[in-house]
């Protein structure tokens, strides 16, 4: 058995000092190492520790402990879970360890028994016992892990703060952990706002009759959003893009998708701002955009809808057969000049065109009287975008 | 200037919100990308070019675009106006604002211009026109023949009175708003980004040979944001010429300002006055005044500090010295030299005061007073000791207003003052025993003294809510916006680290405020905390952002245990995160919001119907009426906590 040095008394492990595990026959306080008897001492004489002592104290001088008004109990049971209430040394060495050895020198200088080692030997070890036991039916005083049988680890190192409730790195084949998983959604109060206030009932009256006015104005587009239902996270623009989109006959909801007679009143849904018949100050904007302020872009792209539909109605009052190959080249480069005059400095013609036709859509089916027509399926095949798209959702019932 | 991912997602929800889906595709790509070209636009944005101006256009009408076209290529770029956007989120407010102070028809026409953006006044007029024979067909549509304002202020009890009946009261009413500032003629500049401006400007102010060193430099940099400054302000001249008749501002008898109605006293007999001979430019386009309006919120939240601290009555007074020194301040920010010359002049004198302040408030109430022998006089020589040296150092003393000071202390302290307890005897509770108040009829020299008593409690509050500034008019005074809005934001962070930390992070925070940095072996001991506790809460706070640590090693190895480490508290870092907190906190409501409606989206669409809308209690069924409500009221309370939020942003950006 080696005299161990202070500063190790937790990492050493106990099995060191006992190796047997079983103190037969040995008064535990007896074979202590002598260095021990100053730790204890020291912890003892801690004046800050005032609880640790003073059950100590009870203990040893047999009265019922009691501290400041607390409970000594409850103490106990709320230290329990709080290893770091207990001094290192208080705790690794389990009751019997710290009375026996407080307990020895009283009895060594008990006259009656003589100071004659082998003949201590046995009451002393009963006194020790009795008190252990009664201390462990008395209260729950040691760490989980103490309550093993193996007397001599006596839950060394309870008061290290480890991974699982105070374990260390000593290797233990008896732990038990407390492995119960943390609360999943922790009692948690939830802060509740003042009641709305007069003042703010006000305003937000005032703030959603201007957002109704303006969302019934028409300025407002209506969202188009495919699946609203989406995250609202997005993590790149080609994602943010695609979350929008004109609404395909797919995505027909067949719930509502069939037409009823109250839907007349619904909100017309509008994918693009209607600029028509407001006024607008010019010189405020930018000089591009005073096409679309005018609604000259619409007035282009309508002229060239109904050029169209004149040359289909021409077509279809039976003179197609007349037209020969070179006077319908010939057509084709006029309408292309024609777009380049009209149709202002912009990149893709054809991609507006397809908007606009089918923003005018109904206008323009009057003109034409139908849109399907067999015969004329695969002629002109400029005019294909003439069936429109379905791109005006709301608008197709 | 770029902002935080929060601000711009909470920009582009309220565009959203507001104008819909395709302005708001255009403007996130806007926000996020900063300024572009319509080409690249097009192509970040994946709308055809056709969808593509529409929305711009629209933006565009709603201030919530600047462009600039370069005269070289001919190209115009577009850059997001966030201020603007962030604004439509206080629309309510504004309107709010409008309608307490120039009545409900004032409050109409404002939402008119929200509703269209910048407009010309031949245009709203038009719309008012057309509005007329439909909405208000019964009544006496043209009124203009004879008795204008007798037709109207009939009309002012009846149903329909928030409808304006005349090009005449329009154009008046516009006039008023013009003159109160929340309504501005537009000019070309406002759609110039500030960075361009500033690029303009220097172009034109730069030196030949350039600049050379941080002093010329720092000049050019004046003289430029001066010059910005003075272009900002030149707008169109609005005044209609040659008819000068508007007094100024409360000089005359019967100014404007004297019908202003702080309580609900009469405010819906203000049309009966209005000069209906104005006419303004019909050309004129015109715009809300955002910054204007910020003042006025910014007064309203002081008002509610005054009424906190000292009572209800003296808040009134407090209105109303804001409300008169409001004409003079342009905007809260106040930056350049010239605005703050501007300021100078922002004064207002008891005379004045008393002259204007509404007699629906009584300015008998609100101080207790307390008889003789009641007052521990002892005491109170001590206190209003302390006090009139509190009040030397601060004040301007030339000597008239320091013997009003004296003599009004004295009238002070026979009134019972600031800290004691009778101040918060309020009005209500005459029963007390102990505190009796003047009822006395008031004449008007008592009613000044009055009125001098409560500006004196504001002035002695140790929130500085008034400052006295001289003598003339007997006592001049002035607000200092400028430290009351430091207080209200630290009242502000107080509230949120209380919350948040608890009242021991809440008392280290004030310590740190108090001391700068602090060593942390120092910290315990100022806070009477133990250590351990000190360093949990201080590393709580620290992963918040609300405080932080600095190291400043003693030796050259930077050891740990030759290091000091010292606390400190930045307001203007902490300012910055809770700011994106907020906005952050902002747009979960809303995104909240969304997310309701479309749960609701059945009922909402059913209750949008054309033939439901308006009568919603006949049509619909009991049930579908229970979800209305629970969807309106979910609404409410989300909208609610929005404009609450919006307060603190007011609060630690705007004021």
């Amino acid at each position: 058995m080696s005299d161990l040095p202070p500063g190790d008394d937790n990492r050493g492990g106990g099995k060191d000092r006992f190796p047997s595990g079983k103190d037969d026959g040995y008064s535990p306080g007896a074979r202590l190492p002598s260095w021990m008897h100053a730790i204890k001492a020291q912890h003892i004489n801690d004046e800050s520790n005032t609880i640790v002592n003073d059950v100590h104290r009870a203990f040893v001088e047999g009265y019922t402990p009691g501290h400041g008004g607390q409970k000594v109990k409850d103490w106990m049971a709320d230290a329990e879970w709080r290893p770091s209430l207990y001094p290192a040394n208080f705790t690794a060495q389990n009751p019997a360890g710290m009375t026996s050895q407080r307990a020895t020198p009283r009895e060594q200088f008990d006259p009656a028994s003589g100071g004659e080692p082998p003949h201590l030997d046995i009451p002393r070890h009963t006194t020790c016992y009795g008190r252990i036991n009664k201390k462990r039916s008395g209260a729950k005083f040691q760490d989980h892990r103490s309550s093993s049988a193996d007397m001599s680890r006596g839950g060394r190192g309870g008061a290290r703060g480890g991974g699982v409730k105070g374990q260390t790195w000593d290797f233990d084949a008896e732990f038990k952990g407390d492995f119960t998983p943390s609360e999943k959604f922790p009692a948690y109060k939830v802060p509740i706002p003042a009641p709305v206030t007069e003042k703010e009932r006000k305003e937000i009256k005032h703030y959603k009759d201007l957002q109704d006015q303006i969302h019934q104005g028409p300025l407002y587009t209506q969202p188009s959003k495919r699946d609203p239902n989406a995250p609202a996270k997005t993590y790149s623009e080609d994602q943010f893009n695609e979350r929008y989109g004109v609404k395909s006959k797919a995505d027909v909801d067949p719930f509502t998708g069939v037409p009823t007679y109250t839907q007349k009143y619904e909100q017309k849904k509008r994918v693009i701002p209607e600029l028509s018949g407001r006024p607008f100050n010019k010189e405020f904007f930018p000089k591009e955009l005073w096409d679309t302020l005018e609604g000259e872009e619409g007035d282009d792209v309508k002229a060239h809808i109904n050029r169209i539909a004149k040359k289909k109605a021409l077509m279809l009052s039976g003179q197609r057969t007349d037209l020969d190959p070179s006077e319908k080249a010939k057509a084709l480069l006029e309408k292309i000049q024609n777009v380049a005059e009209e149709g202002d400095e912009d990149a893709e013609p054809g991609e507006e065109e397809a908007e606009e036709e089918d923003y005018d859509y109904e206008e323009d089916e009057d003109e034409m009287g139908g849109d399907y027509d067999g015969e004329q399926y695969f002629d002109g095949g400029e005019n294909d975008e003439d069936d429109g798209d379905g791109g005006n959702g709301g608008d197709d019932y | 200037m770029s902002r935080s991912k929060h601000a711009v997602e909470l920009c582009a929800l309220l565009v959203d919100e507001t104008y819909g889906e395709l302005t708001s595709r255009i403007f996130t790509i806007l926000l996020r990308r900063g300024r572009l070209p319509i080409t690249l636009l097009a192509q970040h944005t994946r709308l055809s070019p056709r969808q593509l101006r529409h929305g711009l256009v629209v933006l565009l009408q709603q201030n919530l675009l600047f462009y600039h076209t370069d005269t070289d290529s001919g190209v115009t770029h577009y850059e997001a106006n966030h201020d603007a956007a962030y604004a439509l989120i206080r629309s309510g407010k504004i309107l709010n604002i409008v309608e307490e102070r120039f009545g409900e028809q004032s409050r109409d026409v404002v939402q008119n211009l929200l509703l269209l953006g910048h407009t010309k006044v031949a245009d709203l007029t038009a719309a008012y026109e057309a509005q007329k024979p439909t909405s208000n067909g019964h009544s006496n549509g043209h009124s203009a023949t004879n008795g204008v304002s007798y037709t109207n202020g009939d009309h002012v009890n009846g149903v329909h009175d928030s409808q304006v009946h005349s090009t005449g009261q329009l154009h008046a009413i516009l006039h008023q708003l013009l003159e109160a500032g929340f309504i501005e003629p537009v000019n070309q500049i406002m759609f110039t980004s500030p960075t361009d401006l500033y690029n303009k400007v220097e172009k034109e102010l730069l030196p030949a040979g350039g600049t050379k060193g941080i002093k010329q430099k720092e000049e050019l940099r004046l003289a430029i944001e001066g010059r910005m400054q003075a272009l900002r302000d030149q707008r169109p001249d609005w005044r209609p010429k040659g008819n000068n008749k508007r007094p100024h501002n409360g000089d005359g008898p019967n100014g404007t300002i004297k019908r202003r109605r702080l309580s609900n006293g009469a405010v819906n007999g203000n049309s009966q006055y209005l000069d209906e001979s104005i006419r303004l430019d019909s050309e004129l386009v015109l715009r809300i005044n955002y910054e204007k309006c910020n003042v006025a919120l910014r007064s309203q939240s002081l008002v509610s500090l005054a009424n906190q601290r000292i009572g209800e009555t003296t808040s009134y007074v407090y209105a109303e010295v804001l409300r008169l020194i409001e004409p003079y301040i342009p905007r809260c920010r106040i930056e350049s030299e010239k605005d703050s010359n501007l300021f100078e002049k922002a004064n207002v004198s008891t005379a004045e005061l008393s002259a204007v302040i509404s007699s629906s408030v009584n300015v008998a109430l609100g101080i207790g007073k307390a008889s003789k022998d009641k007052i521990d006089t002892k005491m109170l020589e001590q206190a209003s000791g302390r006090k009139r040296k509190a009040n030397e150092a601060e004040v301007d003393s030339d000597g008239d207003a320091s013997s009003d000071e004296s003599e009004s202390d004295e009238e002070m302290v026979g009134a019972g003052d600031g800290e004691d307890p009778f101040a918060d005897g309020q009005k209500r509770k005459p029963g007390q025993a102990k505190v009796t108040f003047q009822d006395k009829p008031e004449d008007r020299q008592s009613r000044m003294l009055q009125l001098r008593n409560h500006l004196m409690l504001l002035a002695a509050d140790d929130r500085n809510l008034l400052s006295k500034c001289g003598g003339g008019g007997q006592g001049q005074w002035t607000v200092d916006f400028n430290t009351l809005v430091k207080h209200l934001r630290e009242i502000e962070l107080d509230n949120l680290i209380l919350e948040n930390f608890g009242r021991q992070g809440h008392r280290l925070a004030r310590i740190l405020r108090k001391f700068g940095k602090l060593d942390e072996k120092q910290l315990p001991q100022h806070a009477l905390m133990k250590q351990k506790d000190v360093r949990t809460k201080m590393v709580e706070m620290q992963m918040a952002g609300f405080v932080d640590i600095q190291e400043v090693p003693r030796d050259n190895n930077r050891a740990t245990s030759r290091t000091i480490f010292l606390w400190f508290f930045d307001m203007d870092r902490v300012t910055a995160i809770v700011l994106d907190n907020i906005y952050k906190a902002m747009s979960r409501c809303l995104q909240r919001l969304e997310v309701e409606k479309r749960q609701a989206n059945d009922i909402i669409t059913a209750a949008e119907r054309s033939d439901v809308r308006g009568k919603e209690e006949e049509v619909l069924s009991a049930n579908q009426m229970n979800q209305l409500r629970e969807i309106r009221g979910k609404e409410e309370k989300l909208l609610a906590q929005v404009a609450r939020l919006d307060d603190l942003i007011g609060i630690f950006r705007d004021f």
